[in-house]
């Protein structure tokens, strides 16, 4: 890990401070939006090459250390065995579908393969590469020839697969 | 669950898919909808957060800024732009170590990679060398030629219309005509893709002329033509492996060079052909989860290393 971060993204980092603590704020008015923006700030350092995009990169990062910290209370409050949904003020659902939820990340892999397999292609491959393989949608659909929307509509019923959600594109 | 909801979920779902392009850049506008209700916000972070449970994710590695399409052949330039190499202080040794040794010793020793390490070196003409895990590279007399041993490396060569830069791997020679290209020297033959400008890639049975976005793999004597993004050649420097129809043997060789871990193919699977890219970034543990569900294959423990074999399902 580097000492320093890149002078660019250090200095959008600078120049969209208070946009990010804003954002920060917005999207989890719950936490601490100035402490968020401090962990960007920190995961910045292991960056080692230049960034195409850095507001976007920035912004993504600042969605993605929410994410984590809503990952890691929500951990907590399960061992804790007090629901984070007692407690939510965005009067968010209060229901065992919490619990469901969490139920699919702990199925094991094989589980994830099953359901990947039952949508048979080219729904299986378009999703592992992209969801895995972080490939864009655009790329995909060159190389397989087919139309963006295709990869979208392909993409959503995946999702929802797996997600055990019904799909709006089966319509 | 009511017909409200469900619009809701699905319109979540959308979302999230589209957050997970590599270059998402709307914002502004998924922070509308989220803050438009709560039920909004609930209903995508329920799904973001078991979204993220499946394989937690590196960064998403952003397009990085390349230096390309300058017109004409490469006139020497130094090497600004800074890269991957897994850990800035090796990286910083390996280029030290290649101006030393330029200054000190007229026939140099190799370079080695250990599995799993990035080295960027200054060759004796200007030129930079970057070497893959588990790789070796040998300088020879002429300061215009190196020899591939083993692995695999990406070049970017000052330009020399009178002394042009070769590359030797086994029986083949691959000359520069003013480019960044990629060679890896295979279990049985040889792969060579260009990133900018041309080379010319002369094998026993002849010569193929290869310019910005041809990739060549001989295999036992038979060659084998494709096209692909120039940037790809050269990706395994950002953590990236990208692939077209590529036997899971040639990916797997590129996987443990990559990871630094030993990696074997059933022979079930060796010739599977896969098509699809690959981030090598992260823990080994992400890269072993995103290995078994991209290619679709199970991840065993075997001597000291993994053994891919076929995917298991209940």
């Amino acid at each position: 890990m580097q000492a320093s971060i890149p002078d660019d993204l250090e200095a959008a980092f600078l120049a969209l401070r208070h946009d990010l603590v804003r954002r920060a704020r917005a999207i989890e008015p719950r936490g601490d939006a100035e402490d968020v923006v401090q962990e960007v700030w920190i995961r910045l350092r292991s960056i080692t090459e230049p960034v195409g995009n850095p507001r976007a990169y920035l912004m993504r990062t600042v969605y993605t250390v929410v994410l984590d910290r809503r990952r890691t209370q929500r951990r907590s409050a399960a061992r804790d065995g007090s629901w984070v949904t007692a407690q939510r003020p965005d009067g968010g659902d209060a229901d065992p579908a919490d619990a469901e939820s969490l139920l699919l990340a702990r199925e094991s892999l094989a589980a994830v393969h099953a359901r990947l397999a039952a949508l048979g292609e080219p729904a299986n491959t378009i999703f592992r590469r992209y969801r895995f393989g972080g490939e864009p949608q655009k790329h995909i659909a060159e190389t397989l020839g087919i139309a963006l929307r295709t990869v979208e509509k392909h993409l959503h019923r995946a999702y929802a697969a797996i997600h055990q959600l019904r799909s709006d594109q089966d319509d | 669950m009511t017909a409200h909801s469900d619009a809701i979920d699905q319109t979540a779902l959308k979302w999230l898919i589209r957050v997970q392009e590599p270059s998402f850049d709307r914002w502004d506008d998924w922070e509308a909808w989220l803050t438009g209700a709560p039920e909004h916000a609930a209903a995508y972070w329920r799904l973001a957060e078991t979204d993220a449970e499946l394989v937690a994710p590196p960064l998403p590695a952003q397009a990085v800024r390349r230096t390309r399409g300058r017109p004409g052949p490469a006139a020497p330039r130094p090497v600004t732009r800074r890269l991957w190499v897994g850990g800035g202080i090796a990286a910083a040794l390996a280029v030290a170590c290649g101006v030393a040794w330029v200054s000190l010793k007229p026939v140099p020793p190799a370079f080695e990679t250990a599995p799993g390490e990035v080295r960027t070196l200054v060759l004796a003409d200007g030129s930079t060398a970057h070497l893959a895990g588990g790789s070796r590279l040998t300088p020879t007399s002429d300061a215009r030629e190196v020899r591939l041993e083993r692995g695999r490396a990406s070049f970017e060569v000052v330009h020399d219309a009178d002394r042009p830069f070769t590359v030797l791997v086994d029986d083949s020679r691959v000359v520069d005509l003013g480019t960044v290209f990629d060679v890896t020297r295979l279990e049985h033959g040889v792969r060579v893709a260009v990133s900018e400008g041309i080379v010319r890639f002369d094998g026993p049975d002849g010569s193929e002329r290869l310019e910005v976005g041809d990739e060549l793999t001989v295999i036992n004597g038979r060659a084998d033509r494709t096209r692909i993004d120039p940037a790809d050649a050269t990706a395994w420097l950002e953590g990236r492996l990208s692939y077209r129809q590529t036997s899971l043997a040639i990916v797997a060789d590129d996987l443990a060079r990559a990871i630094g871990v030993p990696i074997l193919v059933s022979p079930a699977l060796r010739e599977r052909s896969f098509t699809g890219s690959l981030e090598t970034t992260g823990t080994r543990d992400a890269v072993r989860a995103r290995i078994e569900l991209l290619l679709n294959v199970s991840v065993e423990d075997s001597a000291g290393g993994w053994r891919l074999g076929a995917a298991r399902t209940r």
